[in-house]
């Protein structure tokens, strides 16, 4: 920076007037502030949403699915074969069988739907987030009458850790002499599963095979196999489903989590740069005030920009020392409205008193995201669009002639 | 070697009321080092030909020569050419309200050289010649009118301009601050050899300077001292 400009804003910033902490350039200021906050905490909070959702889809769930065609099960040689066939590729990080079967489980005259997910919890590659979303107890289930349960499920059933659950499985039922009997076995609940997500935290029953087995009608039959990739390969999931599906001839049906969730993400996202356009016009709006403080200005300092001309400073020279002086303030006002916006955000984050709908949502929790990049990019559109502002009024600087001032008008 | 050479000079203004021709033909010299007085009525456009003279404003046709050459070019040189070479006194101070006193003087320099610390040595000095310097830090507003204008004196003269233009320099002060400002004008033109061109409507003033003109009708003359 120009020495000469330097000494005008330490001037404007430092000197007994500060004529900054007048009205119409704190108003201004705090209508930046203000709409810059707007931008931050919407765009965190969706972006939160967006990563914990993601988060916890990924996490809940593996990557990719096989499964046999037409809603058949696989059985124990093929559940083999196709371990021993995906169990060494790159792109794999674990690869497990699991077995899922409708059920209700019940309580005291309570009944709520779920789903048994029968699991091998020995194994130390899990294809799910399993064992980091147990909230409390174990996640270990050596017991055929242990289960972990879904956290919302077990409140719903006003159930908690140690109580016992009876499960009914209404596929496996049959008639007897006295009546209609469903295969129904009482659990002990020894973890209680959090992943976020509403619909699985509401729903997940997982025991071990030998349990879930129980439910099946067929013994050693597993619903589908769930492979885990290696991140740098998440994204690639549905290339790779579909490539591993033409290599077994379509023997098999193999499919990714893109497939059932990718349209999901690219709605969020575009949704989240809707919401971000459209509340940027919130400092578009806080844009004009700087127009009409910085058009103030330059009619009150009409005299002194007379003065400094006739002294040899150029419309250019005082032009930027308009700009730069709205600018120093802006630059406060949209980073104390980004620090407001992040603390705000933080403080929905960590609260329990407002929570989102989760069976509208997905996720209870308000989650916030701050990353550098977006950081970065609330800072400089704000700062452009300011800057702009204020280059409007600036004709009026140029076109001031000297002796017209000095005439007093 | 005249400092300054005009040839019919003219301006007029368009008003609502037509052309008002302000001046008409105006044609002088001054040789360097001498002190120039102008007079005449109010409204007789004395400011406007000072104006013209220290390449504030255009005129409409005519020549202004500086040492023989006429200055032309873009805004910014002529702007540049000012800056360096004319000082200018107004009636009123004209101080910049949110500065010092040492820093609205050091302000002509600082702007030619983008230098503030020599800018503040210089009107140090030049404050110390004018008995000023322990007003070096108050404000425009925090000193008295004859304060006002030999600061503003002071700003004229930083950049040690050859020629000095003063519109009714004291005509905003009362009799004993006028003389003042008028003897320390008169100093400074027997220290430095500076050129002065001065308008007033004191005619006791006005008749102690080397040359005195009187504007009327556009035209400037010399006054008959009758
Ligand atoms: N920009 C302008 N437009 C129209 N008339 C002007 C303008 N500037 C000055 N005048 C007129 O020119 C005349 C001379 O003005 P001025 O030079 O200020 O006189 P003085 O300084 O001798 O009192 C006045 O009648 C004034 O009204
Ligand atoms: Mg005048």
């Amino acid at each position: 920076m120009n020495k000469i400009e330097f000494f005008f804003f330490k001037n404007y910033l430092f000197s007994e007037k500060k004529e900054w902490l007048r009205f119409d350039s704190l108003f201004s200021i705090i209508g930046v502030i203000l709409s810059v906050a707007t931008l931050t905490i919407a765009h965190s909070i969706f972006g939160g949403y967006e990563t914990a959702l993601k988060d916890s889809i990924l996490g809940a769930n593996s990557h990719i699915y096989i499964f046999q065609p037409g809603a058949a099960n696989l059985n124990q040689e093929q559940v083999n074969d196709l371990i021993q066939d995906f169990g060494g590729k790159k792109e794999v990080e674990a690869i497990a069988p699991v077995i899922q079967i409708p059920a209700m489980a019940v309580n005291e005259g309570r009944i709520k739907g779920a789903l048994i997910k029968g699991i091998n919890w020995k194994a130390e590659a899990q294809p799910t987030k399993y064992r980091q979303y147990i909230r409390q107890g174990t996640w270990e289930m050596p017991d055929n009458k242990d289960v972990v349960m879904g956290k919302k499920l077990a409140d719903e059933l006003n159930l908690t850790i140690g109580d016992l659950v009876k499960i009914v499985s209404p596929l496996h039922s049959k008639f007897t002499p006295l009546g209609y009997k469903s295969k129904s076995k009482k659990f002990k609940i020894v973890g209680l599963y959090e992943s976020g997500m509403y619909e699985y935290d509401s729903k997940f029953v997982f025991m071990n095979m030998q349990s879930a087995r129980g439910f099946s009608p067929v013994s050693s039959e597993y619903s589908l196999i769930e492979i885990k990739l290696k991140s740098e390969f998440i994204n690639k999931a549905d290339y790779l489903a579909y490539k591993w599906e033409m290599l077994n001839d379509g023997f098999y049906q193999i499919s990714s989590w893109i497939e059932f969730n990718g349209n999901l993400f690219m709605t969020l996202s575009f949704q989240k740069w809707i919401l971000f356009i459209i509340i940027s016009f919130l400092i578009l709006l806080a844009s004009f005030n700087i127009v009409s403080a910085v058009s103030t200005s330059i009619i009150e300092k009409k005299k002194e920009i007379g003065i400094l001309k006739a002294f040899g400073a150029s419309s250019f020279l005082l032009s930027k020392i308009f700009v730069g002086k709205t600018m120093i303030l802006s630059s406060i006002g949209v980073l104390l409205g980004q620090l407001i916006g992040y603390i705000i955000a933080y403080f929905l984050s960590v609260q329990n008193f407002f929570l989102l709908k989760g069976d509208v949502y997905f996720l209870e929790k308000i989650n916030v995201k701050f990353s550098f990049q977006d950081f970065t990019i609330i800072f400089i559109i704000s700062i452009l669009m300011i800057f702009v502002a204020s280059l409007v009024p600036l004709k009026r600087v140029s076109s001031l002639q000297i002796t017209d001032i000095l005439r007093g008008m | 070697m005249e400092i300054l050479k005009i040839n019919n000079l003219k301006k007029s203004y368009i008003d609502s009321e037509g052309e008002l021709t302000i001046l008409n033909g105006i044609t002088f010299e001054v040789s360097k080092g001498t002190m120039v007085a102008i007079t005449g009525e109010s409204g007789s456009g004395k400011s406007t030909l000072l104006h013209l003279l220290s390449l504030l404003d255009k005129a409409d046709s005519g020549e202004i020569l500086y040492n023989g050459k006429k200055i032309t070019g873009s805004d910014k040189l002529i702007s540049k050419f000012r800056n360096k070479s004319i000082g200018f006194i107004f009636q009123f101070h004209y101080l910049l309200e949110d500065f010092t006193a040492i820093e609205n003087v050091a302000m002509p320099m600082f702007l030619a050289t983008g230098n503030m610390k020599t800018s503040l040595l210089e009107a140090e000095k030049l404050l110390k010649r004018l008995d000023l310097i322990n007003r070096k830090h108050h404000y425009p507003n925090q000193l008295s009118g004859g304060e006002q204008q030999r600061i503003a004196i002071a700003r004229a003269l930083i950049n040690k301009p050859d020629i000095v233009f003063a519109d009714e320099p004291t005509g905003n002060l009362d009799k004993k601050h006028s003389d003042e400002i008028f003897n320390l004008l008169r100093e400074l033109n027997r220290e430095i050899g500076q050129t002065f061109i001065i308008v007033t409507h004191d005619e006791e003033i006005a008749s102690q300077l080397d040359i005195h003109y009187f504007l009327e009708n556009g035209l400037l003359q010399l006054h008959s001292a009758e």
